[in-house]
């Protein structure tokens, strides 16, 4: 009789157009049985998606305050 | 108050209004080069005929600008460095942006604080690419960054206008505000078609005054700096017999084929929108356009080119160098009326 040690858990991975799914099941099976009978956990973990990190990407502007100045532009 | 400010590849220039409503206009040139502070007779000889420096110590080195530095780098044997190329800034110079920032604030000075100031930037360009949000985001940040004389930040109101609506605004104001601004710059061609002051469409092309200088350069192996200089002198309506001229005329007539090709394309993107019932003008500006027979020649291909526009005439500004600045002024000044 087989037991279902741990509850499964299912990753779903998106990232470049493509989906990923990582599904993790660990079980316990006894092998001396002819009656092989795979038990499951009733617990279900939620489902976890790892969202990608914000693609946005943001202007880098420096800081331009100064105390150097400048004497700057003739009349023309 | 306000104030208008052209952000040129080659110029800056500001404008203001004086006490009795006429414009007053600086300009410097947009470079700068820089100087080892380990050789102080070259920074002090700069420092006692007034060319503008900055000194940073911490670094080694002092940064001198504008014309005087220009005069002086030729002298010298510098190379002179530009912090913006192609009409936005220049990614292979590293101190493009902090340098711009510096020479900027240096023209604000005597600003108000909360002043509307008006700026201009590029349209992308249609034959390469360029990042004009970026330019127009960093300069945005310059203009925002300036201080008054205590280093009190001014909190200046600042706000972008494409280049060639600005010349609408300079040059057009008794047509309505209808018609297509050109600046034909060191960097950039742009060019905006506006009807009552709104842009219908607007582009650039990187093939202007420098390109000219680097193909003709190219063509008759002289110097890009060489034929700079007689740029000036060529006629663009006369076939000379020297080369140099020969060469340069025909890299105006690509260019000016190349800008009206893009207005055609313009022109179709936009259909219906783009359509006028009156005649409209042209103006054409800029350094570039500022060459013996230009208008002339361009005026010459237009006609000949079948655009599905009525040109009524086309508009070279007395002061074709200051014209954007004047237009960004005068924007700056509508935003200022309640």
């Amino acid at each position: 009789m087989g037991f279902l040690t741990k509850p499964a858990v299912t990753q779903i991975i998106t990232q470049n157009g493509e989906c990923k799914i990582l599904l993790s099941i660990e079980l316990n099976l006894n092998i001396n049985n002819d009656n092989i009978t795979i038990t499951q956990n009733t617990d279900i973990k939620p489902v976890d998606s790892l969202k990608n990190e914000n693609e946005d990407v943001g202007f880098v502007i420096p800081d331009f305050s100064s105390q150097e100045k400048l004497k700057f532009g003739k009349e023309v | 108050m306000a104030i208008g400010f052209d952000v040129g590849t080659y110029n800056l220039v500001s404008c203001r209004r004086t006490a009795d409503n006429n414009f007053k206009t600086e300009r410097e040139v947009n470079s700068f080069f820089e100087v080892s502070l380990e050789d102080p007779l070259a920074f002090n000889a700069m420092r006692s005929v007034n060319v503008p420096l900055i000194e940073r110590k911490d670094l080694g080195v002092a940064y001198a600008f504008g014309e005087a530095a220009v005069r002086i780098a030729y002298t010298m044997n510098k190379d002179m460095k530009r912090p913006m190329e192609g009409g936005c800034l220049n990614p292979r110079e590293r101190n493009a942006q902090q340098m711009l920032s510096y020479m900027i604030h240096g023209m604000l000075e005597g600003a108000n604080p909360q002043e509307m100031v008006y700026y201009s930037v590029p349209s992308n360009a249609i034959n390469e690419e360029t990042d004009a949000d970026y330019h127009d985001k960093v300069l945005q940040a310059i203009f925002r960054a300036a201080t008054d004389e205590n280093g009190q930040n001014l909190q200046l109101r600042a706000n972008p206008i494409n280049e060639g609506l600005a010349l609408i605004y300079a040059e057009l104001h008794d047509k309505a505000l209808t018609g297509a601004g050109i600046s034909f710059g060191a960097g950039m061609v742009n060019v905006c078609f506006a009807i009552f002051g709104v842009p219908v469409f607007s582009f650039a092309l990187v093939n202007s005054g420098d390109w000219i200088d680097k193909m003709s350069a190219k063509a008759t192996g002289e110097t890009p700096t060489f034929i700079n200089k007689e740029k000036t002198k060529v006629n663009l309506l006369e076939n000379s017999s020297s080369l140099v001229h020969r060469t340069i005329k025909a890299q105006y007539e690509i260019m000016i084929s190349k800008t009206i090709n893009g207005i055609k394309q313009g022109l179709e993107k936009v259909g219906n929108k783009g359509r006028t019932e009156e005649p409209i003008d042209v103006v054409i500006a800029g350094g570039t356009a500022s060459a013996m027979g230009f208008d002339e020649l361009f005026a010459k291909a237009f006609n000949e080119s079948k655009i599905p526009l009525n040109i009524n005439r086309v508009v070279r500004p007395g002061e074709p160098l200051y014209s954007v600045a004047k237009g960004c002024l005068i924007a700056a000044e509508f935003a200022c009326r309640q």
